[in-house]
């Protein structure tokens, strides 16, 4: 299901990094959803579809750079 | 003189004008595939590119607020409102009932009528229109609409 980190742009917003590429489908409400890949914490952010509403690929927020910009820290088990 | 220009001199009148012809009707018909935006007014749109979408889930009653041909298309869920930018080519139709239009000219959804999109959301005064909005709302995808 991986397929790497992911840069680019998306939904016309530019400027994403480390984002994780997957095959993963979704919809609306799955945003923020977790995933969880080499040894990283990721959050589904958003999905792309073709001209036939399926989805081919959708990407992820790397948690670490979201707890970064938003100067928080998630707590995780001791 | 080129090949292909010694090619088209050897090509008869007759099929140079044939040629010719067929080209201004592939341009009149794509002509004539344009929607007409009359009786509509243009609404905040985004441009995201088609097909891909944020998945935050946003739903709400859609209320159409229209005045002197401006128009402010919003969206009422419990006691939020949230100003909406849609996707590109998304109109608002004035003439008749009032209806949120996709790019094509098709009725995505009325006034009073629910809707349930995928998503973002902004801060509040990306459209302007709605004085004391929650925040604003980028619709990516339709997903239910109507009743």
């Amino acid at each position: 299901m991986k397929s790497g980190d992911w840069s680019g742009t998306f939904a016309g917003v530019s400027g994403w990094t480390n984002m994780l590429l997957t095959d993963n489908c979704a919809s609306g409400g799955d945003s923020g959803g977790p995933y969880y890949a080499d040894n990283r914490a990721y959050s589904h952010k958003g999905t792309s579809t073709n001209a036939f509403g399926g989805c081919t690929w959708a990407i992820s927020s790397y948690v670490k750079n979201a707890q970064s910009a938003l100067s928080v820290t998630i707590l995780t088990a001791p | 003189m080129s090949e292909r220009a010694r090619r088209w001199k050897r090509t008869g009148s007759a099929a140079r004008a044939s040629i010719g012809l067929a080209v201004v009707g592939i341009l009149a018909a794509a002509g004539c595939n344009a929607v007409s935006t009359e009786g509509t007014a243009s609404l905040p749109t985004h441009g995201g590119a088609s097909g891909q979408s944020d998945d935050a889930l946003i739903t709400g009653e859609v209320r159409i607020d229209l005045e002197d041909g401006d128009a402010c298309v919003w969206l009422l869920d419990g006691d939020f409102r949230w100003e909406v930018v849609w996707p590109r080519g998304f109109r608002v139709r004035h003439d008749g009932e009032p209806a949120v239009l996709d790019a094509s000219g098709n009725v995505v959804v009325t006034g009073g009528e629910r809707l349930v999109a995928a998503g973002g959301y902004r801060p509040a005064g990306a459209t302007g229109c709605l004085e004391g909005a929650a925040e604003a709302v980028r619709i990516d995808r339709i997903m239910e609409a109507g009743s």
